[in-house]
């Protein structure tokens, strides 16, 4: 039951986003306004970290990284809906 | 792959440019060494953050170098477990709870990914967290928030759906290997974010609702 892996991510995750309060939505609301808020500093930290450490395993072989193919007009179409039901649903 | 009843809408828009295709990956893209674009990627990470205003502290959360290395170290895991359970891809949000409803709806137990079983760990871990801070209140939006909400959800579905991903999966996961197609469902995001945020004013600028309301 490899699939129970999926715990060892979610549940930290879950306690994760609770303690820190993080937000896609509260991130992007920050970088608009220029307000100060840590949800944008996490993101990016977090991409940062995220860059590093799965490029480095892809490098040295040790994570097989699959990159998806472009569909350029369903992800900039795709990306805008998804961005007006963000911020309308405050998610 | 796309399914359901918007499968033929998504597969038509997925083909407008399949006529010429684009490398699916920016390294390939420019032509340079995968970690010459990551160094640039870190780098562009590190000015922002810098251009970024200072963030104010609240004190009852966890500050941003804390939240930010766990998500992104938590994102690193999700690839390694997510490989080793045949799931092709990290953090995600849209992914799972499609994988998870259909795995409702057929009832198997083999159906489930471990996509499915690490959404449904996000709100136990999120109970947990806040159990052990004393007990645990339920925040729901007030009745007359709820359509919009509604809708708000029934977008970031289908448009997760047709741009591949969520904002975690693409802004986060799909950023971090340098996929072009997250680049441009990012770009997306930001867009029609920006743009709904502007439209509807001051309404949705009292950014996030209750600790543990995620994105």
């Amino acid at each position: 039951m490899s699939v129970a892996l999926g715990l060892l991510v979610g549940l930290p995750l879950g306690v994760v986003l609770h303690r820190g309060g993080f937000c896609m939505h509260s991130a992007l609301q920050e970088a608009l306004s220029r307000r100060a808020g840590h949800s944008a500093r996490a993101y990016l930290l977090a991409l940062a970290v995220q860059l590093a450490i799965v490029n480095a395993l892809a490098h040295f072989h040790l994570l097989l990284v699959p990159v998806p193919p472009v569909a350029g007009v369903a992800a900039a179409l795709g990306g805008m809906i998804f961005g007006v039901g963000m911020v309308l649903s405050k998610g | 792959m796309a399914r359901g009843a918007l499968a033929p809408l998504a597969a038509w828009l997925s083909e407008l440019w399949a006529s010429t295709p684009v490398e699916p990956s920016l390294a390939a893209l420019m032509g340079a060494p995968p970690r010459l674009v990551t160094l640039a990627g870190l780098a562009i990470v590190a000015i922002l953050l810098w251009r970024l205003p200072p963030a104010a502290g609240e004190s009852f959360l966890w500050l941003w170098p804390v939240t930010g290395s766990a998500i992104g170290l938590l994102g690193v895991l999700a690839w390694v477990t997510g490989a080793y359970a045949g799931w092709a891809w990290g953090l995600s949000m849209a992914g799972p709870s499609r994988s998870l409803l259909e795995a409702a709806l057929s009832g198997s137990a083999e159906s489930l990914s471990w996509g499915a079983v690490m959404l449904v760990g996000i709100p136990v871990g999120t109970w947990v967290s806040a159990r052990l801070k004393g007990p645990v209140m339920w925040h729901a939006p007030a009745p007359s928030e709820l359509p919009r909400r509604f809708l708000g959800g029934l977008l970031m579905g289908g448009g997760g759906t047709l741009a591949a991903g969520c904002n975690i999966g693409n802004a986060l996961t799909g950023l971090s290997i340098l996929a072009v197609n997250s680049l441009i469902a990012t770009a997306g995001i930001a867009v029609g974010g920006a743009l709904t945020a502007r439209a509807i004013g001051g309404k949705a600028t009292g950014g996030a609702g209750p600790p543990g309301e995620s994105a």
